[in-house]
């Protein structure tokens, strides 16, 4: 495990790398790409665990920290997710450099799955995509982390406002320009591309993931990557619970990324 | 400010970031500061509070190190078998090291917020290097100022009552929440009132300044003066000092709650940080 930094002076981003482990070295190296600041601190224990058990199976693996969230430079109300997608990619550089690999694969979760999709979409080029529990339809995503807010908030004395244009939402800044941005993103329209795969990897079978789903399948189907899904109900329940304690899931995302 | 991540320790096994000022900025034989984790958040800090903290006091002119404790976070677990509190004191040792090995100051301030304040006071009691603990809704008991509280004006307020409306809603509409957090995660090795007592008198005795926070999100304490009615005499040493923020949760979740949490603190440090290696001054 090695801390690594890179981007501009003005936009450094912190990330750590998995040198991969064992003899038998993959081709591909893989970019773990996390959520949004909302859900970043819940779920680090989970991309961590996945980190490191794929760099266990002999992937050089690397997460980091897009501009505004974690230990990357940048207020929070500055991260936004067009310049995320470019950190995606900006990542995806350092992590071919440091690893010397031939070959990238990029596994997001929540919104992080989104913005690698939009980067792929954009030219960012994969060979497997997983998009674990994806933000499909950014307006709908929107409500649900509000409708998180609305619950965790209720054992508050005095409960933060979270109304659109309050400024912040679950304990971060939330300005309208960064609103407007999520709530743009639409998985359907930006549709992943991977020059083999795509993996959808998901503890529930979801309305959004089923549309997504289909939508996949018929590009597979014109002769684009193939799809493979991967439904791992979470004994710990239909919220993201799962996504804090799950070892099920990360497993079937390693071996998605095992499979030849 | 500058910031760069380091593995340290004696195990390598240590994960942080070291913030550093600008040399200019630099406040020449001030503490460093160490922030380590809030129960099992990262280095991070719940709602980025430890990230933000890091960078304002880094511009203040402190050196701040945030680390992973050893099996938290991005630090694996040290080898041999030790208690919670026993790892921790070793680990914040171990970066009390690694500052000073980098040239960084002999004297440490270390804040923990929750069961980070076990962390930070058990350090403290430990080694003598550390100058100044931070307590953030550290250690609570129930008082007879609490339960008088409790059964009277408590019961008045009306912030409770709409919490106890927007409950009972939440319990009706279900729907998504938070990432369930597992009770035994959060046990919490607190010494007893007659200990803490005793370690606080020991701690102020050395000249180990201490700043006492507390929120409204802690159950356990009601009102801003309770810190006195638990410790008695020991509250009006002059390097004890106490804060209360009512209208904050336990995480200082409210963007505004947050930002005068920051500001508390780095005023705080700004008044009783040393000009040029004297020990931290009182209030």
């Amino acid at each position: 495990m090695q801390p690594v930094s890179f981007g501009t002076s003005d936009r450094q981003l912190q990330g750590i790398y998995y040198p991969p482990e064992g003899d038998a070295v993959r081709d591909a190296a893989v970019l773990v790409c996390g959520p949004a600041p909302q859900e970043y601190m819940r779920t680090h224990w989970a991309v961590r665990k996945l980190a490191g058990l794929l760099a266990r199976r002999g992937f050089p693996v690397m997460r980091f920290d897009y501009f505004g969230t974690g230990d990357s430079a940048g207020e929070t109300e500055e991260g936004r997710p067009a310049l995320w997608v470019e950190d995606v990619k900006a990542a995806a550089r350092e992590l071919v450099d440091v690893s010397g690999a031939y070959a990238l694969s990029a596994v997001g979760l929540r919104l992080g799955a989104s913005l690698a999709a939009i980067a792929t979409a954009g030219g960012l080029d994969v060979e497997d995509l997983v998009l674990w529990e994806p933000v499909v339809h950014g307006p709908s995503y929107l409500e649900e982390l509000r409708a998180i807010g609305t619950r965790k908030y209720s054992e508050f004395l005095f409960p933060p406002d979270q109304r659109q244009g309050s400024g912040q939402l679950l304990g971060y800044a939330f300005p309208s320009e960064v609103e407007e941005e999520t709530r743009s993103v639409d998985l359907l329209r930006s549709l992943p591309r991977a020059r083999r795969r795509v993996v959808m990897a998901v503890s529930e079978e979801r309305p959004d993931y089923m549309v997504l789903k289909a939508r996949l399948e018929e590009e597979a189907l014109r002769g684009g990557a193939g799809l493979s899904w991967r439904h791992e109900p979470e004994t710990a329940g239909s919220d993201l619970d799962g996504a804090l304690l799950s070892n099920a899931i990360l497993a079937a995302i390693a071996r998605a990324l095992e499979e030849p | 400010m500058r910031e760069r991540a380091f593995t340290f320790g004696t195990h390598g096994n240590l994960l942080g970031v070291l913030a550093e000022p600008d040399p200019a900025d630099a406040v020449a034989g001030a503490p460093a500061v160490l922030l380590a984790n809030m129960g099992v958040n990262h280095r991070v800090g719940s709602n980025r509070l430890w990230v933000n903290l890091s960078r304002r006091l880094a511009r203040q002119g402190f050196q701040v190190l945030r680390f992973d404790l050893s099996g938290l976070g991005d630090s694996p677990q040290r080898p041999g078998s030790h208690g919670d509190l026993e790892r921790a004191v070793l680990d914040l040792r171990e970066a009390m090291d690694f500052v000073r090995s980098r040239g960084g100051p002999r004297s440490f301030v270390v804040m923990g917020l929750c069961s980070g304040a076990d962390s930070a006071h058990a350090a403290a009691v430990a080694d003598p290097r550390v100058s100044a603990v931070v307590y953030v809704d550290g250690f609570v008991w129930r008082t007879p100022g609490f339960w008088l509280r409790y059964w009277t004006i408590r019961k008045l307020e009306p912030s409770r009552w709409r919490r106890y409306w927007r409950r009972a809603e939440a319990r009706r509409r279900g729907g998504p929440r938070e990432a369930g957090e597992a009770p035994e995660i959060f046990q919490r090795e607190m010494p007893t009132p007659p200990q803490f007592r005793l370690d606080l008198s020991a701690l102020l005795a050395r000249g180990t300044a201490v700043l006492a926070v507390y929120t409204g999100g802690l159950m356990d304490y009601a009102y801003a003066g309770q810190i006195r009615e638990m410790i008695g005499p020991l509250a009006r040493h002059p390097l004890f000092a106490t804060a209360y923020f009512p209208r904050a949760d336990h995480l200082f979740t409210d963007i505004s709650e947050h930002e005068r949490l920051l500001e508390h603190l780095c005023e705080w440090m700004r008044e009783r940080a040393p000009a040029a290696g004297a020990p931290m001054v009182g209030a």
